[in-house]
C-alpha cells in the first residue's frame, strides 16, 4: 500500500499540476506545495463531496506522485485510506466488511485482490476530489491573493457549515450588524 | 748713441779727477787719445766697461783704487773711486755713475761692492733717476753687454773675443729687430701668463660658458613648465567658475523648493515603507499557504472523521476486546483449568466457551487495537479544527491589513506626486550639490597647488636668470677676449713673419757690409761669412769652393774690425721694414766705436784703410793710439778728428791727460 509511483492521466494530471507549485515557474499562483498534498487533500474532498472519478485518458497529460513522496506521507495516506474505506457506501457491503476493508485487507496476504480493489476505490475518490478542488480554485488561480482568498473563503464556509450555521442565520446576523 | 764724456776719480793710475770730453760732431766724429804703452790707454777703455757693466778686463781687477791714494789711506779710513759716463741715446742724455768704496782694514785695502746710478735728463732739463732694478736692462738696451768687447775694442786682447758667444740677440737689438722681437715676446702665447695673449687667455672664464648654457637650459625648461602650469591654471579656474555658477544655481533651486524637497523626502520614506510592507505581505502569503498546506488535511477531514467515528462506534469493533489481552493469554488460562477469579474451567463448560468467544475479539483475530489507535489519531486531528481556522484567519486578516496599509500609502504617494508633479527631483540636485562642493574643494586645492608651484618656478627662473646674466657678462667678456686674442695673435704672427724676413735680410745686409768693409781693409782674396749666431768666419776660396781658413792674429783683428764696423755701419742706416702694404720703422741707433790700439801690428796700408773706413761707418770713433802708429793714420784721419788728447805718465801710479 502506497509503495509505488502513482500516475495521474488526462485532465486529472492537468488539474493536479495547476493546483500544485510549479518548480519551473515559481511566480505562478498555487494552492498546494507538492503533488502529494494535492493527492491527499483530493482524497478528503472526494469523500466530502462523495465524488469519485475514473482515470481520464482524453489528453496525454501525465503527472506522477512518486513512491518517495508516499513513503514520506505514508502514515497520512494510510489514515486517509482507512477513512475512505470506513465511509464509502458506493459499494453495498455490510458494516463488518467495511471494517475488514479498512483494517484487515491491507494486512492479510490472502486479501491482495481485495486490497487492489480497495485502492482503486480510494484513488477514484482522489480523482473525484481533484476535480472538486480544481472547480473550487479554477477561477482563483490567476493571482496568489485570489488563491489565498479562495482558500480562506472555502475554509470559512466549511467551518460555518460544519458548525451548522445556516445561510439564513448568517443573513440575520448580518442584518443585526447593519 | 754717442759718448759725451768720461770722468774718473782715482780709477787706477788716473789719480784724482780726470775728465775726457768726446767729439760728438757729425763730421769730426773722431776723438784721438795718444799714449804709449803702459800710459793707461787700456785703463781708459776698461773704465767704460767698468762703468757700464761693472767689469774691468785688467790685471788685478779687484784693486781699481789708485795706488798712491790707497797707500796714503789710514787704517779704517775709506775712499771712493768713481767712473761717470755721459752718453746720448735716442736723443736722451744718460748719466751713468759707478762708484766703489775702498776701506783699509788691518793694513789691507778692501773694495766693497760697487754701486751704479743712472739718471737721464728730460727734455726740459729735469734729471730723473732710473730705478736700481731697471739699470741693467737700460744699459743693455743702450749697448748690449755681449757686444761690449766689440764696441770697446781692445786690439791687443783680440783673443778675448774669440769665444763663440751667441751674439744674435745683441746684434738684433742693435739693428732694431729688438722692437719686433720685444713686440712678439710681449704679445706672447696662451701658455705664458706674463704675456698679452697669455693674460687675455687666463682672463677668460671658460667654465662660465658651460654654466651659462646649463642655466639657460634650466630657464627654458622651467619656463616650459610654467606655461604648462599656466594652461592648467586657466583650465582649473574656468572649471571653478563653471562649478561656482552651478553651485549658485543649485542653491537657488534648493532654496526655492524646500517644500518640494520635504515632500520628496516624505515620498521616499513612504516608498521605503511600501517596499518593506510588500515584502512583509509576501511573507504573510507564504506563511498562509504553508499553514494551509499543513492544516488542510486535518481541517477538512473533520466531518469525515465524525462519520468514521460514528460508524466504528456503531459496529462496536473497538469495545469488544479487553485492552492488551491476546489469544495466547486466554489459551493459557483455559489450559491452566482455573480462571484468575478462582473458578474451575472444564472443557465444554460455559466459562470456557465464553473465553473461547472472547478470543475472536482479541489479537491476532481482533482489529480492535488497530481501530483504537486509529480513533486516537482521529481525535487528535479533530481537536485542532478551530485553532486551524483561527490561525489561517489571523494570517488572512494580517494580509488584509497589510494590503490596506499599502493602499493607504499608495494613495498618499499619489497625492504627493500630484503636488510635486512637474517639479524637479530635489534629491538629484542635492546629490549634485554635494558633488559640486567636493569638486570645488578639489579644484581650489589644485589651484593653490599650481599657484605655489608656479611661484617656486618663477623664483627658480629668477635665480637661474641671475646666474645666467652674471655668466653672460662673463661670456661677452670672453667673446671680447677671444677677439683680442685673435687680434693679438694676428699681429704676433705678422710680426714673426716680418721678423723672420727682416732678420734674414739684415744678416745678409750685415754680411755684405762686413765683407765690403773687410775688402776695404784687407787686401787679399778672402771673404767673411756670418752665421745665425752672428759669428764671423773667414772663408778662402780653394778650387771654387769656399772653406774656412786659418786666422792669423792680424787677420782675426781685421775680421773683427770689419764685423764691428759693418755692424755700426748698418746700425747707422735707418732700417725700413716692409711687410705687404704695411711699413714700419725699424729705427736703430747709430753707435760709436771705442778702440784701444787699433793699428797695433798693422802695416801702413792697413792703418790707412782702417783710418779711412772707421770714421765713415761709425757715428763716433774714440781711439787710443800709440804715437808711432798715429803717424800713418793721421794723414787719412786728421780731417775727421774733433778732439785729441795726449796721455802723460807721471809715475807708474799716476797718468794725466792733456788735451790739445
Amino acid at each position: 500500500m502506497f509503495e509505488h509511483d502513482y500516475t495521474l492521466t488526462g485532465k486529472h494530471a492537468t488539474y493536479l499540476k495547476q493546483l500544485a507549485k510549479d518548480k519551473e515557474n515559481k511566480n505562478r499562483p498555487y494552492i498546494f506545495d507538492r503533488y502529494i498534498d494535492v493527492y491527499m487533500n483530493a482524497a478528503i474532498f472526494g469523500l466530502l463531496y462523495g465524488r469519485t472519478a475514473e482515470k481520464d485518458n482524453e489528453s496525454k497529460d501525465r503527472a506522477r506522485v512518486y513512491a518517495d513522496a508516499f513513503a514520506t506521507e505514508r502514515e497520512n495516506c494510510t489514515f486517509l485510506y482507512r477513512l475512505a474505506m470506513l465511509i464509502d457506501k458506493t459499494i453495498a457491503v455490510s458494516p463488518e466488511e467495511r471494517v475488514d476493508r479498512a483494517f484487515r485487507d491491507d494486512a492479510d496476504e490472502k486479501s491482495k485482490d481485495k486490497l487492489a480493489q480497495n485502492m482503486g476505490l480510494f484513488n477514484s475518490y482522489v480523482l473525484g476530489g481533484i476535480e472538486v478542488l480544481y472547480e473550487k480554485f479554477r477561477d482563483s488561480l490567476i493571482t496568489t491573493d485570489d488563491c489565498i482568498t479562495c482558500a480562506y473563503e472555502l475554509m470559512k464556509d466549511f467551518i460555518e457549515e460544519i458548525q451548522g450555521i445556516s445561510y439564513e442565520e448568517k443573513l440575520s446576523e448580518l442584518m443585526k450588524q447593519l | 748713441m754717442l759718448f759725451k764724456t768720461l770722468q774718473m776719480v782715482n780709477f787706477r793710475q788716473y789719480k784724482g779727477e780726470t775728465k775726457i770730453a768726446f767729439s760728438c760732431d757729425e763730421e769730426k766724429n773722431v776723438t784721438i787719445i795718444l799714449g804709449d804703452n803702459t800710459f793707461g790707454k787700456t785703463t781708459l777703455l776698461q773704465a767704460f766697461n767698468w762703468c757700464l757693466y761693472g767689469e774691468a778686463l785688467l790685471e788685478n781687477p779687484d784693486m781699481l783704487l789708485n795706488f798712491d791714494v790707497a797707500s796714503k789711506l789710514l787704517e779704517n779710513a775709506s775712499t771712493d773711486i768713481e767712473v761717470e759716463v755721459t752718453l746720448i741715446h735716442s736723443g736722451i742724455e744718460y748719466i751713468l755713475t759707478r762708484t766703489q768704496k775702498y776701506q783699509k782694514k788691518n793694513g789691507k785695502i778692501i773694495g766693497l761692492n760697487p754701486s751704479i746710478k743712472v739718471s737721464y735728463k728730460e727734455k726740459d732739463g729735469q734729471t730723473e733717476s732710473i730705478k736700481d732694478t731697471k739699470i741693467e736692462t737700460v744699459i743693455n738696451t743702450i749697448l748690449p753687454k755681449d757686444l761690449s768687447t766689440y764696441f770697446f775694442f781692445d786690439t791687443e786682447r783680440v783673443g778675448t773675443i774669440s769665444d763663440r758667444k751667441d751674439l744674435a740677440e745683441s746684434v738684433k737689438g742693435l739693428l732694431g729687430l729688438s722692437t719686433l722681437d720685444n713686440s712678439i715676446k710681449h704679445l706672447g702665447t696662451k701658455q705664458n701668463k706674463k704675456t698679452v695673449i697669455g693674460q687675455y687667455y687666463s682672463s677668460m672664464d671658460i667654465d662660465g660658458d658651460s654654466k651659462a648654457k646649463e642655466a639657460l637650459n634650466r630657464i627654458q625648461d622651467t619656463q616650459t613648465r610654467r606655461e604648462v602650469i599656466s594652461t592648467q591654471l586657466d583650465t582649473v579656474v574656468s572649471e571653478i567658475n563653471h562649478y561656482e555658477n552651478r553651485k549658485e544655481q543649485l542653491d537657488s533651486i534648493l532654496r526655492d523648493n524646500q517644500t518640494t524637497a520635504a515632500l520628496q523626502k516624505k515620498k521616499e520614506n513612504i516608498e521605503g515603507l511600501v517596499v518593506k510592507e510588500l515584502a512583509a505581505q509576501e511573507e504573510t502569503r507564504r506563511a498562509l499557504i504553508a499553514d494551509f498546506n499543513a492544516d488542510s488535511l486535518p481541517f477538512y477531514s473533520q466531518p469525515l472523521l465524525k462519520q468514521a467515528s460514528d460508524f466504528l462506534h456503531e459496529v462496536k469493533v473497538d469495545d469488544k476486546g479487553i485492552k492488551d489481552l491476546t489469544r495466547p493469554t486466554l489459551l493459557d488460562i483455559i489450559n491452566r483449568g482455573r480462571c484468575i477469579c478462582g473458578c474451575e474451567l472444564l472443557e465444554g463448560s460455559e466459562a470456557v466457551n465464553n473465553i473461547k468467544n472472547e478470543m475472536s475479539f482479541v489479537p491476532p483475530e481482533s482489529i480492535g487495537n488497530t481501530v483504537r489507535n486509529y480513533r486516537e489519531n482521529m481525535r487528535s486531528l479533530g481537536r485542532n479544527s478551530d485553532r486551524i481556522f483561527n490561525g489561517i484567519k489571523t494570517r488572512y486578516e494580517e494580509l488584509y491589513r497589510q494590503k490596506v496599509r499599502v493602499q493607504d500609502w499608495n494613495d498618499e504617494l499619489i497625492d504627493i506626486s500630484d503636488i510635486i508633479q512637474g517639479k524637479e527631483n530635489m534629491k538629484r540636485f542635492e546629490t549634485e550639490l554635494i558633488d559640486v562642493k567636493q569638486r570645488l574643494r578639489d579644484l581650489n586645492a589644485k589651484k593653490e597647488r599650481l599657484i605655489r608651484e608656479d611661484e617656486v618656478k618663477k623664483s627658480d627662473i629668477e635665480r637661474y636668470q641671475k646666474v645666467y646674466d652674471s655668466l653672460v657678462v662673463v661670456s661677452s667678456r670672453n667673446k671680447n677676449f677671444m677677439t683680442y686674442i685673435k687680434y693679438a695673435e694676428e699681429i704676433r704672427d705678422w710680426l714673426i713673419a716680418t721678423y723672420k724676413e727682416k732678420e734674414t735680410c739684415i744678416r745678409e745686409e750685415l754680411e755684405e757690409k762686413v765683407n765690403s768693409i773687410f775688402e776695404q781693409m784687407y787686401h787679399g782674396h778672402r771673404r767673411v761669412s756670418i752665421d745665425s749666431k752672428y759669428q764671423v768666419t773667414l772663408l778662402t776660396t780653394i778650387a771654387d769652393k769656399e772653406v774656412a781658413s786659418g786666422e792669423s792674429e792680424g787677420l782675426n783683428r781685421v775680421k773683427n774690425f770689419a764685423f764691428i764696423a759693418g755692424l755700426v755701419a748698418l746700425a747707422k742706416n735707418k732700417i725700413i721694414s716692409k711687410t705687404g702694404e704695411n711699413e714700419f720703422d725699424l729705427s736703430s741707433e747709430p753707435y760709436p766705436l771705442v778702440m784701444d790700439a787699433p793699428f797695433s801690428n798693422a802695416d801702413e796700408i792697413h792703418i790707412s784703410n782702417i783710418s779711412r773706413v772707421l770714421p765713415e761707418v761709425a757715428e763716433q770713433v774714440i781711439m787710443f793710439v800709440m804715437k808711432k802708429d798715429w803717424r800713418y793714420a793721421e794723414p787719412v784721419m786728421s780731417t775727421r778728428v774733433g778732439l785729441k788728447y795726449t796721455l802723460n805718465k807721471l809715475s807708474e801710479q799716476h797718468s794725466v791727460l792733456k788735451g790739445e
